[in-house]
């Protein structure tokens, strides 16, 4: 049998056994109480035929204390004395009427003449009085019992003493109903006398049972003796007692108890024992399910408890007042739901919290950023994601220390915690120098709004272990619905955002989907840039510099467009960043190299000598073969090497210096001419700026710009110009867009200038015939 | 009192009378009475009856006590026509009484000595008893000659003084085993004689006393 729940285990296997239990029990009483009153009826059969034999030996006795009355009466022995016959059956059959004898004989000694007063003949007398006298004589008297006429007789004898014997008087009770009466009343059982004699059948004369019943014992007694008997739906206990056998002559009085009867007591009592046991398993019943159900109960409530556990709420409270063994297991397992809350709980913190600076860790900030988009989609709310990382982490880590980096690290976060709508905002470090920060409700504008403000509340320097440390970071800004709708992707977008931040030095950039080398509009571009240059749908736009102070054209800038066959002409800002990402810089550098080599071999044809300067990325810098390119293409060009300029920036240097300044030298080396560009936005220092085998230092062009309306940046330029050539360098100005500008910055003494003023970028194709128009114009001029 | 005085002073007289002239031709028999297997068997009544006629002596009288509800003696023998008193010596009454054919009789509840004997004129058995105390019993034997005896208790009758003659010898005994058989023996008597006379006797009947 399969059980579902220990409750029903228990409650069956223990009903079963109390039952099987009674049930042996009432089996063995029933057994008990059969075998007990077959043993009663037994035991009083027994006693019955004590009774009946003491019975029959009262009745002879009382028989025979009659004879003796009669044989000692004086004038009874005087009528036999008298010899005369009448007289002595007179005497006989008075005498029998006295004591109410069936039959009174005497049979005198003298002359053995048998005188009979009853309704027998001398015939059937005679030999069963002489035996009885015979055994008189030796006891006194004698007693048997004989069947006349088929009726069974209880007979005596005693003598008549005159005062030696002279005779014998025989006295004879008829064995009847009477009798067995006697015996009925005394002894509470069923008598019958059966009885046969002269090769007559079995024959009953007397009983306590009714006609029919004797006739079927009769019917039974005659083939066999059964100690039990079925007569008429009962059963009996029977016992035979013989009185009487003597040649074919028998009497056998048969005793019976009805065993029914002598069971019905113990009936009663075995239906009230069965009463009793069904009433004490219907109450085992009830005991064993209240005892099983408490002590499954708590072992199902345990299992609740569990289930719940299993799915992580542990707000369960398990208490038991109980002192057993389910007690102890319920506390037990309280006190094990309150470790695993108590273990869980510093899992989840190590999982969701950073551990340094106590910020939410980046799995943390995907959960919170899930969950405020969920809302902002569900309340058309905007969003905003930050994603900060420090500038320079690498060389403060190495120059100050992990632990001031971590000390950094706290103060930044700190920093950046203390700047934020505590209520909403949420700042959390995604690792290593990256923060993020979760604005909702914010529209784009006001991100880009904290965004600069975060930035410039990280103007301030941190102090770490009594030393000022500048910081700066770059932030990138994405923002929810304009960007993407997933948590993962807006912080992915924010994080490209930050890259490009970073590596336009420009403080904080909001996500352009052009950023995204993933996405599927810049792998489609990626995979037409490609085509660009092999197609070459890529053009070489040049933007002469002049000599300021002759107004002379001493080189040109070359700068990159590219003729997209759908989109028109585009301008390096709009695949450049996503080149650079994509790694496709190297082979646009390479390009524009190959480019400025041919357009300078087809100018040296025209007799123009304009050196060209071009414009490395960070990554060309890394590239170790870069020189050995370069070499190349001026050898296969037929090129010396000395003419062509290469322009760096500072930003482009400052991700692995030494191995950009590695590169430098190589090329300065190969004799060619490195320029920076882009001088002043950076944050490269001048003790590194002075290793550098730079010829030339490019003014961005940020200051040139606004330089006739702010004296700062006049003051600026100024300095920057005087720096330069205080370092033995040429100073060339950018974004020249006026003759004041100009005259401005050749007052300054600045060498070179290039912008709009005096010229556009134009197609190196155009370029010997606007040379030629510049040089016209400079004759009218000069 | 005094007709019985008479009586037996009558009565020795006359053997007085009877022993002087027979002295020279009278014999003594004696006769040993034992049971089948040899025991001396007393009170054994022995008798011997003249065959003939002979002029015999005139009966005399006896007694039969009654002492301690029992009669004295047990066993009694007369000659015919002898009348027996039956005196009690005890404080308790008794009824004697005999159903015997030989002689019936009875004397009813009585103390002292009845004033009237008993005389038993009939030869045979008389079976004595009392009507009020079972127990009580004696055998009187009557027998139709004087000379008789009484064996003593190693069995010896001695019967003294019997006349030279021809008899008939009988023995009988109360308990012996055909009642109504007697042991007879034709006898011729000349001088002393001895007898040895063996009984069936029937043991339950013997009395005690």
């Amino acid at each position: 049998m399969q059980f579902k729940s220990l409750q029903s285990r228990m409650a069956v296997i223990f009903l079963t056994l109390i039952l099987a239990i009674q049930i042996a029990g009432f089996l063995a009483i029933k057994y008990s109480i059969n075998k007990n009153s077959r043993a009663a009826v037994n035991e009083q059969l027994e006693i019955g035929e004590r009774v009946f034999l003491n019975l029959l030996k009262q009745n002879g006795d009382s028989l025979s204390q009659g004879a003796r009355i009669l044989a000692s009466d004086f004038g009874f022995r005087q009528a036999i004395a008298s010899m005369d016959y009448e007289t002595i059956l007179s005497a006989l059959s008075n005498h029998q009427s006295r004591i109410d004898a069936d039959i009174a004989m005497f049979e005198s000694a003298a002359t053995g003449n048998l005188t009979i007063s009853g309704k027998i003949s001398h015939l059937e007398a005679s030999p069963i009085v002489d035996k009885l006298i015979q055994d008189s004589q030796q006891n006194g008297y004698a007693q048997s019992f004989a069947i006349f006429n088929h009726q069974p007789y209880q007979l005596v004898a005693v003598p008549v003493k005159a005062p030696l014997t002279i005779g014998w008087i025989i006295m004879g009770f008829q064995i009847d109903d009477t009798l067995a009466q006697n015996l009925h009343k005394l002894s509470n059982l069923d008598v019958t006398f059966i009885s046969r004699s002269n090769g007559s059948g079995w024959s009953s004369m007397a009983s306590t049972l009714s006609m029919s019943l004797t006739e079927k014992l009769l019917d039974k007694a005659s083939t066999s003796r059964l100690t039990e008997l079925s007569m008429g739906n009962a059963e009996y206990g029977t016992r035979y007692v013989s009185i009487m056998e003597h040649g074919d002559e028998s009497l056998v009085a048969i005793l019976q108890r009805s065993i029914d009867e002598a069971t019905a007591p113990y009936l009663a009592l075995q239906r009230n024992l069965l009463l009793l046991t069904m009433l004490g398993a219907l109450v085992f019943a009830f005991v064993i399910f209240y005892v099983s159900r408490r002590i499954s109960q708590p072992i199902t409530e345990l299992a609740d408890t569990a289930r719940k556990l299993e799915e992580g709420n542990f707000s369960i409270r398990l208490s038991s007042s109980r002192e057993d063994e389910l007690g102890k297991l319920s506390r037990a397992f309280g006190s094990m739901v309150d470790a695993i809350a108590s273990r869980e709980q510093s899992i989840t913190r190590l999982a969701y919290w950073d551990e340094l600076t106590g910020l939410p860790n980046r799995a943390s900030f995907l959960r919170e950023l899930g969950l405020a988009l969920q809302q902002a989609q569900e309340q058309q709310e905007h969003l905003a994601v930050l994603v900060m990382n420090l500038n320079h982490f690498k060389q403060i880590n190495k120059v100050l220390g992990h632990t001031a980096a971590d000390d950094l690290l706290k103060g930044v976060a700190q920093r950046l915690q203390s700047s934020i709508r505590q209520e909403s905002d949420l700042v959390a470090r995604l690792g290593g120098d990256e923060f993020a920060l979760l604005l909702p409700r914010t529209s784009l504008e006001n991100a880009m709004h904290v965004a600069n403000m975060l930035l410039q509340k990280l103007e301030t320097p941190i102090s770490i272990a009594d030393q000022s440390v500048d910081i700066s970071m770059g932030i990138g800004v994405a923002s929810y619905p304009e960007h993407a709708s997933s948590q993962e992707k807006l912080l992915g977008n924010a994080e490209m955002a930050m890259h490009v931040a970073k590596a336009k030095q420009s403080g904080a950039v909001l996500f352009d989907p052009a950023f995204d080398i993933s996405s599927q509009g810049n792998l489609s571009l990626a995979s037409e840039l490609r085509q660009a240059i092999a197609m070459n749908e890529l053009a070489l736009y040049v933007q002469p510099k002049i000599d300021l102070q002759n107004g002379k054209v001493s080189a040109v800038e070359a700068l990159i467009r590219w003729r997209h066959p759908q989109k028109g002409l585009m301008f390096p800002d709009q695949f450049i960043p996503f080149a650079e990402q994509s790694g496709l810089i190297s082979l646009i550098s390479l390009w524009v190299l190959a480019e400025a080599v041919r357009v300078e071999v087809a100018w040296r044809k025209l007799g123009i000598d304009a050196p060209i300067a071009v414009n490395l990325s960070t990554r060309d810098l890394i590239d170790q073969d870069l020189p050995h390119k370069i070499l190349s293409l001026h050898q296969d060009a037929g090129l010396v090497l000395g003419g062509m300029t290469l322009e760096i920036t500072e930003s482009s240097m400052m991700d692995d210096p030494q191995r950009a300044q590695h590169t430098l030298e190589r090329l300065a080396d190969m004799g060619l001419q490195l320029s920076i560009d882009d001088f002043g936005t950076g944050y490269s220092s001048l003790a590194y700026l002075k290793r550098l085998p730079v010829s030339e230092l490019k003014i961005d062009k940020s200051f040139v710009l606004k330089m006739e309306e702010d004296e700062s940046d006049r003051k600026i330029v100024r300095s920057t110009i005087d720096l330069g050539h205080n370092l033995n360098l040429k100073v060339v100005a950018e974004g020249i867009e006026s003759r004041a500008a100009w005259d401005l910055l050749a007052s300054m003494g600045c060498d070179f200038g290039q912008g709009y003023h005096i010229s556009k970028p134009m197609p190196a194709a155009d370029f010997p015939a606007w040379l030629q128009r510049w040089q016209a114009q400079e004759l009218q001029t000069a | 009192m005094q007709p019985s005085f008479l009586h037996r002073s009558l009565r020795l007289l006359t053997l007085a009378c009877l022993l002087v002239p027979y002295t020279t031709w009278a014999a003594d028999l004696t006769i040993t009475v034992t049971d089948a297997a040899g025991t001396p068997l007393p009170d054994a009544v022995v008798w011997a009856e003249p065959s003939g006629k002979a002029t015999l002596p005139a009966p005399g009288t006896a007694a039969i006590e009654q002492k301690n509800r029992q009669f004295l003696p047990l066993v009694s023998v007369v000659q015919t026509g002898t009348s027996v008193s039956f005196p009690n010596r005890d404080k308790v009454k008794h009824h004697v009484y005999s159903f015997s054919p030989a002689k019936t009789f009875e004397l009813k509840l009585y103390s002292g000595v009845p004033s009237t004997p008993v005389v038993f004129d009939k030869a045979g058995t008389v079976v004595l008893g009392c009507n009020i105390h079972d127990q009580m019993l004696a055998f009187i034997r009557v027998v139709d000659t004087p000379y008789f005896a009484l064996s003593d208790s190693t069995g010896k009758a001695t019967i003294s003084n019997v006349p030279n003659g021809s008899y008939t010898l009988a023995v009988w005994h109360y308990a012996q085993s055909n009642e109504n058989t007697l042991f007879e023996k034709a006898l011729g008597v000349k001088a002393d004689e001895q007898t040895a006379v063996k009984l069936d006797i029937n043991t339950s009947a013997l009395q005690k006393r």
